[in-house]
């Protein structure tokens, strides 16, 4: 029903303004991409970026469906099992406390966002349904065709100003909490990895126990345990990394979009105000 | 006492609301009802006719509150009324002056589009009530966000949006309550008011038709009295001379009566017209006027938040 009632004009806004939203979330995850110290140099990210031509575009295939599937799977157990891992470290098991407890909020936020900003969207078809009513008062009635015909003008002009608050809206502040939703999201996957090494790790070292004890496969044992370390280490390594990146990013993009945001929805009410304003004296004489 | 509640046995009480549970949608109610019946009443004394009439008059007047007089048969007869004083009409008038019927055309144009216009009201206001629901929620998961917040200027700058989308939610529910009182009501009366002057059409229609009647009543007792001549009964032709003397009478009332009403109408017409269009350029302006203020609102609590976002660190 609202597709239909509405103009060319109307439809390329919409697609305008889903155009933009989509390109300010690609560009968002590639600077992120091109910012990380390792992913920067994988060749496929390479690729993807210089490639000349059009790329070619398909969806996942079997095997990747699949495996995706297996892997939320295991995702969600390692989830249960490990949120009770006692971790010796103050820093991750405070870091993991905290992101488990931001990603839980943060979801709730988002989804608040997002009824917010279609409840804002409703208004503007609102406006042109009413400019409509006051065009049609305008063509009935001959004392008042100037009058209500300046109505129709004014509110027309407020519905294309509410469909940009609606849309600057979607852009700074809903996208802003997706985004930052899925960070957190990532940021726990990888503390939930870093929780995978150090059981792995605990694991190895209790295999090699069993070994000692049983003078059994030593060597294996301890090149297991070795390897386990290693990966544990380096997993810690990156992960503090990441997640002081991660605090960074956050204040300095929540910073852009929330001002980018105060900025646009200042102006888009100043315009409002102006028109009406313009409308008003328009009214008062006639 | 002598005061209308004595000399009327009181006035008739109604159930009005539906199922209104809440106590916001009750008040909303009260307040609508209340505005809507100080309006009527200043319709009323603003007609140099109905102003002067006694029994209203008094009713203004009265000290004691009107009580519920149970047999008073209230809306509903009200309605009902209506109904059969609209369909009773159906006599085709051989109009002189092409005024009536064009008007008549008019009129129902015009509350054709004042109920589109309202139902249009009535959906900005309920998306409007929406946006106060769903900014306060957004604004608690805020606050609920910034507890959350482990770095100090982050959290009070998403505590400070939870506040602002508190304030913008106090605005957008201002901005439902004029949409409502200043424009949609407005609306809604003239929407009553046209089903006033559609009865009054009628009500011209039916006078024709009475005087139609009578017209053919009196050729009757003319032929009648043909009859009578020709059958020779001095008695009878005596009393159909009597019947004729009445029904001339009567037509000729009927006639004065149809003149008088379709005066009348047009006089009354004349001044909806004028009223309806001074009603609604005001309400329009006044409308204006108020979304202006709450849109400055708008751009004031956003000036207060903007501070804060740029000083996140």
């Amino acid at each position: 029903a609202v597709v239909s009632t509405q103009s060319t004009g109307e439809l390329e806004s919409d697609y305008l303004a889903l155009f933009k939203k989509t390109v300010a979330m690609h560009e968002m995850y590639l600077m992120r991409l091109a910012a990380h110290s390792k992913l920067r140099e994988d060749s496929n990210f390479r690729v993807f970026l210089e490639y000349a031509k059009d790329l070619k575009v398909r969806t996942k295939n079997k095997k990747e469906l699949i495996g995706g599937f297996f892997k939320n799977m295991t995702k969600n157990v390692d989830e249960a099992l490990l949120s009770s891992q006692k971790d010796k470290d103050e820093y991750f098991q405070e870091r993991r406390a905290f992101l488990v407890d931001y990603h839980n909020r943060i979801k709730e936020t988002t989804r608040k966002t997002e009824l917010l900003s279609e409840s804002t969207n409703a208004l503007s078809m609102d406006y042109m349904q009413l400019a409509g009513g006051f065009a049609l008062l305008s063509v009935q009635d001959p004392q008042l065709q100037r009058f209500m015909g300046q109505c129709a003008v004014t509110f027309e002009v407020m519905q294309k100003l509410q469909k940009r608050v609606s849309t600057d809206e979607d852009l700074k502040l809903t996208d802003l909490f997706k985004y930052y939703q899925r960070e957190a999201q990532a940021a726990k996957s990888l503390l939930y990895r870093r929780g995978r090494a150090l059981a792995d790790k605990d694991i190895a070292e209790n295999k090699l126990e069993k070994a000692q004890e049983k003078f059994k496969d030593i060597p294996t044992a301890e090149a297991y345990l070795q390897d386990c370390k290693i990966r544990f280490e380096r997993i810690s390594e990156m992960a503090k990394t990441e997640l002081d990146t991660f605090k960074a990013r956050r204040l300095e993009t929540y910073r852009k979009h929330l001002v980018d945001m105060s900025e646009l929805q200042i102006r888009h009410s100043q315009s409002k105000v102006s028109e009406l304003t313009k409308g008003l004296e328009l009214l008062r004489e006639l | 006492s002598s005061g209308i509640n004595a000399e009327y046995g009181g006035t008739a009480k109604v159930r009005f609301g539906g199922n209104n549970e809440n106590i916001q949608d009750q008040s909303l109610f009260i307040k609508r009802r209340k505005a809507a019946l100080e309006r009527y009443l200043n319709r009323l004394m603003a007609h140099h006719l109905i102003s002067k009439d006694e029994t209203l008059r008094r009713f203004l007047q009265e000290e004691d509150a009107p009580r519920p007089n149970p047999n008073a048969s209230g809306i509903k007869g009200f309605m009902k009324n209506m109904e059969t004083m609209v369909t009773k009409a159906t006599a085709r008038i051989n109009e002189v002056d092409e005024w009536y019927e064009d008007k008549q055309g008019h009129i129902l144009e015009m509350e054709e589009t004042l109920k589109k216009i309202l139902a249009v009201v009535d959906n900005i206001v309920a998306d409007r009530r929406d946006l106060v629901a769903k900014s306060a929620a957004f604004g608690a998961s805020c606050l609920h966000l910034g507890e959350g917040e482990d770095n100090a200027s982050l959290r009070r700058a998403i505590t400070k949006l939870s506040e602002l989308e508190n304030n913008l939610s106090t605005v957008h529910s201002e901005m439902a309550d004029s949409d409502l009182f200043v424009f949609g009501e407005t609306v809604k009366d003239y929407i009553s008011i046209i089903q006033a002057a559609k009865a009054a059409f009628d009500e011209r229609v039916k006078t024709f038709s009475v005087w139609e009647s009578s017209q053919s009543t009196l050729a009757k007792k003319r032929e009648a009295k043909n009859k009578a001549t020709l059958q020779g009964k001095a008695d009878r032709v005596a009393q159909c001379d009597e019947d004729i003397r009445f029904w001339e009478g009567k037509v000729e009332k009927c006639q004065e009566d149809f003149e008088v009403i379709s005066k009348n109408l047009k006089e009354e017409i004349r001044i909806f017209e004028e009223i309806w269009v001074r009603d609604i350029k005001e309400s329009a302006i006044s409308y204006f006027q108020k979304l202006i203020d709450c849109e400055n609102q708008i751009v004031g609590h956003w000036k207060e938040f903007l501070p804060e976002a740029k000083i996140i660190n």
